[in-house]
């Protein structure tokens, strides 16, 4: 591939920010917040060890929001960047504020932008941008010989996927933020299926970050040996018993499931169970879960200077040493509680308006708390090695049941083998209140850093 | 970027596709205008609308694809991501090993003409602020049904999209259609118990042509099941006869069976159900078919993403499974004919194979037999979401509310019950299929792209279903 397919070719974003502004003042608007993006991507998919399908995806619009004295707010956005779209998008979002009721709890946009910027060379790879096919196919060829060097009968079938791409986020609202951003992501991951007689199971692994120098063939190995361990299921016994996340299912399971809970237009809408709880003790002393936008180490895989309102990131305790330390705020939420914007306003891309989310999760244990990898599970006589679900909780309640699409059984303090169709229950206060220990090799999962968890226990069904 | 008004012509691009030696080429262009709403604690927020448009290239070169797309659909822009696309697949095609190649075969009937299913224009036929205060309605009914009625969610969205397809067989059908997706979310509480009631409501078609009572049923389903479920017990883990409703139905018929039918699946070697054609899988009851061409279904296509018209297809009969879904790559690979199931989220997604309007056939028994009849279960109904592992053969999905059934009678409400199956097993596990019908629209994710499906079912019942949830 040429330069010319992965750079933001002829886009002149402060020509067009000059001509939304006009049609803005042409229709008196009192606040406006724009927020616009110019990206491409090249993604490649190998099927079965054959190169599937090679796609480059240009993708380039704004998102408006305005806002009058009355609250009454509105969003449009359109994936067009010509005058006359300009022109039918600002007419629109005008109308649009009209239709909508009158907020009395809406003050402003965003008013902060971020006076320091994360260093460019963290998250933008002038390597990605320039990437040709041939050095992508490379890469995915060569994950592909690295899983082959596994010589396994039971390899049923290997499936590749490269993804890179670059992206200028540019925001500017009438509290006079302007803010521009470039940034590059990259992925390689690799699915692995096996089988033996009618037994068939998959699993996967990924390598991912900014720059291209993050990303490692070894990937196709390791998603090999995690998809072979799946085989030779066996059933589990019903009851209460110990429980021990790995890292990715402890990153979903606990540290997402907090985080979702935390949003503070869950708890403002009465939606979540951390409604009420602020200041309170929600989780063992030990237990800290920061988010961390501006975290420079491990993939980087969400970090950025400002959210999707324009508004710095800033590094928070959402829970510290076992207390609920602060939800997650955008600029509205945060003045109708008159609280600090923590900036966590995150935008999908221009086609929808901003939502409260995490950057950068970490759990992050005391000392006290962490053990070895090879002790965390000492003493479990009969437990479960709990890799992953596909469930997510009820956050009204905290009440989360569903099924382990992948464990394991935990015999005499060892993982044994893998277990068939399980289904687990619990509540998530309760769950928070189990956890035991951590072990002392955390793992970073698309930007959500956990070590494995072990927790006293779950009600477990199986089939046993 | 200032020309973007002049029509490319679509013709043109493909034939410069050709030109650069590429096998097939097909171009669709989307143009799409929105209106969405979210109304909480009586407010609107994230009032928006939209509008924008884009196409996406496609190109197989010696049986691998290119695929370009861009939102900047002038003849240059066309012309550049024809180009890119071409490239593409020209780079790829010598890591396409010789057994994986393929040609789109010469016979397929490709669709053409034009379809409008929803005329311009219709979308604006009712105002904006209308559809706010009919939200604003609805927030109300709950509200005056009970004073434990906390907060009302309603997500309205409305969108109308025409679509464009050119390929260079021939291909070249027009698709305009409107769409009415709309979730209410009743939140009660009493004393520190809180709960949800969720119901949902689909339409082809805008606003305009919706009926705003079926709606207003919706809410005050929503709001009772709300209430209703303050009472709810935890549910007890372990293995049950289950009887599911219609709309849970709908998606067990989805996760369990549908998804592992998808040929892309097999291909992959993803799926438990390779090499099962012709194979018993389930009870001699058991017929599942998709059709897309219902347009009273919210599934409903007059053709797929890749021009292929929609039809019925049979994937299970009396428990036989009799096909797969299919889209142009996986047909021809297979030596199969294309069902009409390539379907893409947008412009920018490559087609994949995916359900439109799945049913499970009714046969005989009555509702109210099958209740009667079954001594100790679990009777479920209506769904908060599913999923399935094709490849491990497991599915999960988890509904609302069950009550469980005691020497054939109603007894204890119970909340969020999940409930997990194994595909080769849970047909064969069918005993029991009532005479009722009922659907309900959605959308189905896979592979980061969400389109619109449509679940069908009677009331049935299944023996020894894992169960998941807590003692109390």
């Amino acid at each position: 591939m040429n330069h010319e397919t992965m750079t933001r070719d002829d886009i002149d974003e402060l020509a067009i920010k000059e001509k939304i502004e006009r049609e803005l003042a042409r229709y008196r608007v009192k606040q406006h917040e724009v927020f616009m993006v110019i990206g491409t991507s090249l993604n490649i998919d190998v099927e079965r060890g054959s190169l599937k399908t090679a796609e480059i995806i240009r993708d380039a619009g704004f998102g408006v929001r305005v806002a009058n004295e009355e609250g009454q707010c509105a969003f449009s956005y359109t994936s067009r960047m010509d005058s006359e779209a300009i022109k039918k998008t600002i007419k629109n979002v005008v109308s649009t504020m009209g239709q909508a009721t009158k907020d009395p709890d809406f003050h402003s946009f965003a008013s902060e932008s971020a006076t320091t910027k994360i260093s460019p060379s963290l998250i933008f790879d002038p390597e990605i941008e320039n990437i040709e096919i041939d050095d992508a196919v490379q890469l995915v060829t060569a994950t592909l010989d690295s899983a082959r060097s596994i010589d396994d009968e039971h390899v049923y079938s290997i499936n590749v996927s490269f993804k890179a791409g670059n992206t200028r986020v540019f925001v500017f609202n009438s509290n006079s933020i302007e803010i521009s951003e470039d940034h590059t992501d990259v992925g390689l991951d690799c699915e692995v299926t096996v089988k033996d007689g009618d037994e068939m199971n998959s699993d996967y692994d990924f390598s991912d970050g900014r720059a291209l120098s993050q990303v490692t063939t070894d990937v196709g190995a390791r998603a090999v040996y995690r998809a072979l361990k799946t085989l030779g299921k066996v059933s589990v016994k019903s009851g209460f018993l110990p429980v021990v996340f790995s890292p990715r299912a402890a990153g979903y399971v606990v540290a997402g499931a907090v985080a979702l809970a935390a949003n503070a237009e869950s708890i403002q809408q009465e939606m979540s169970f951390l409604g009420g709880k602020l200041g309170e003790k929600i989780a063992p002393d030990f237990l800290t879960i920061v988010d961390d936008p501006r975290l420079e180490a491990y993939s980087r895989h969400s970090t950025c200077s400002f959210d999707g309102e324009g508004s710095s990131t800033s590094t928070k305790k959402i829970v510290n040493a076992g207390i609920l330390d602060t939800f997650l705020h955008d600029s509205y939420t945060a003045n109708k509680v008159n609280v600090e914007n923590t900036g966590n306003a995150a935008r999908g891309s221009y086609d929808s308006p901003p939502h409260i989310s995490p950057f950068n999760l970490i759990i992050a244990p005391d000392e006290s708390s962490i053990v070895a990898r090879e002790e965390l599970l000492k003493g479990i006589e009969y437990g479960i090695y709990f890799d992953q679900t596909g469930d997510s909780p009820n956050m009204t309640t905290g009440d989360f049941s569903g099924m382990i699409s992948s464990g394991f059984l935990i015999e005499n303090g060892a993982i044994t083998s893998p277990i068939e169709q399980a289904t687990f229950g619990t509540n998530l206060l309760e769950l928070l209140a189990s956890i035991e220990s951590f072990d002392d090799k955390p793992e970073d999962n698309a930007g959500t850093i956990t070590p494995s968890i072990r927790l006293k226990g779950l009600h477990i069904s199986g089939n046993q | 970027m200032d020309n973007q008004d002049e029509e490319p012509d679509l013709d043109t691009i493909v034939m410069h596709a050709l030109d650069l030696g590429v096998d097939f080429c097909d171009i669709r262009v989307d143009t799409w205008q929105g209106f969405n709403l979210e109304l909480m604690k009586s407010q609107t927020r994230n009032i928006s609308s939209s509008l924008g448009h884009g196409a996406g290239i496609r190109t197989l070169v010696d049986g691998a694809w290119g695929f370009a797309a861009t939102t900047d659909i002038s003849t240059t822009g066309l012309m550049k991501c024809c180009e890119n696309s071409a490239k593409l697949g020209n780079a790829c095609k010598n890591f396409v090993q010789e057994d994986k190649k393929f040609t789109i075969a010469d016979d397929i009937n490709f669709a053409t003409g034009n379809h409008v299913i929803t005329g311009p224009g219709e979308m604006d036929e009712v105002s904006g602020e209308e559809k706010v205060k009919f939200c604003l309605d609805l927030d109300k009914i709950a509200r005056e049904r009970s004073s434990l009625v906390k907060n009302v969610i309603i997500h309205f969205n409305e969108g109308y999209g025409t679509s464009t397809l050119v390929n260079s067989r021939g291909a070249n059908v027009v698709k305009s259609i409107g769409t009415v997706y709309i979730l209410a979310n009743v939140l009660v509480k009493e004393n520190d118990n809180l709960q949800s009631g969720m119901e949902i409501f689909s339409h082809i078609g805008c606003w305009n042509t919706a009926d705003p009572t079926q709606v207003e049923t919706a809410i005050n389903a929503a709001t009772d099941q709300g209430l209703r479920l303050l009472t709810a017990k935890a549910c007890p883990p372990g293995a049950f006869t289950v009887i599911v409703d219609n709309k849970l139905g709908g998606v067990f018929v989805h996760e369990a069976m549908g998804h592992a039918c998808e040929a892309d699946a097999i291909l992959a070697g993803q799926s438990i159900l390779e090499n099962k054609i012709g194979t018993c899988i389930g009870n001699e009851s058991v017929t599942i078919l998709d059709d897309g061409s219902n347009p009273d279904l919210y599934g409903y296509i007059p053709a797929d993403s890749e021009g292929i018209p929609s039809h019925k297809t049979v994937l299970v009969e009396d428990g036989y499974l009799k096909g797969y879904l299919h889209d142009l790559e996986s047909a021809s690979r297979m030596s199969m004919i294309p069902t009409g199931n390539g379907r893409a989220q947008a412009f920018d997604y490559l087609p994949q194979v995916r359900m439109t309007s799945t049913m499970l056939e009714p046969r005989d028994w009555l509702v109210e037999e099958l209740i009667k009849d079954t001594k100790d279960g679990l009777y479920c109904k209506n769904w908060q979401y599913g999923y399935v592992e094709p490849y491990k053969g497991t599915f999960m999905f988890k509904c609302k509310e069950a009550v469980m059934l005691e020497h054939g009678e109603e007894t204890t409400l119970l909340k969020d019950v999940a409930l997990s199956g194994q595909i080769l097993q849970v047909l064969h596990d069918i005993d029991g299929i009532a005479s009722d019908f009922g659907t309900s629209g959605g959308h189905c994710g896979k592979g980061g792209q969400s389109v619109r499906v449509c679940d069908g079912s009677p009331h049935f019942r299944i023996n020894n279903v894992l169960v998941g949830g807590m003692d109390e």
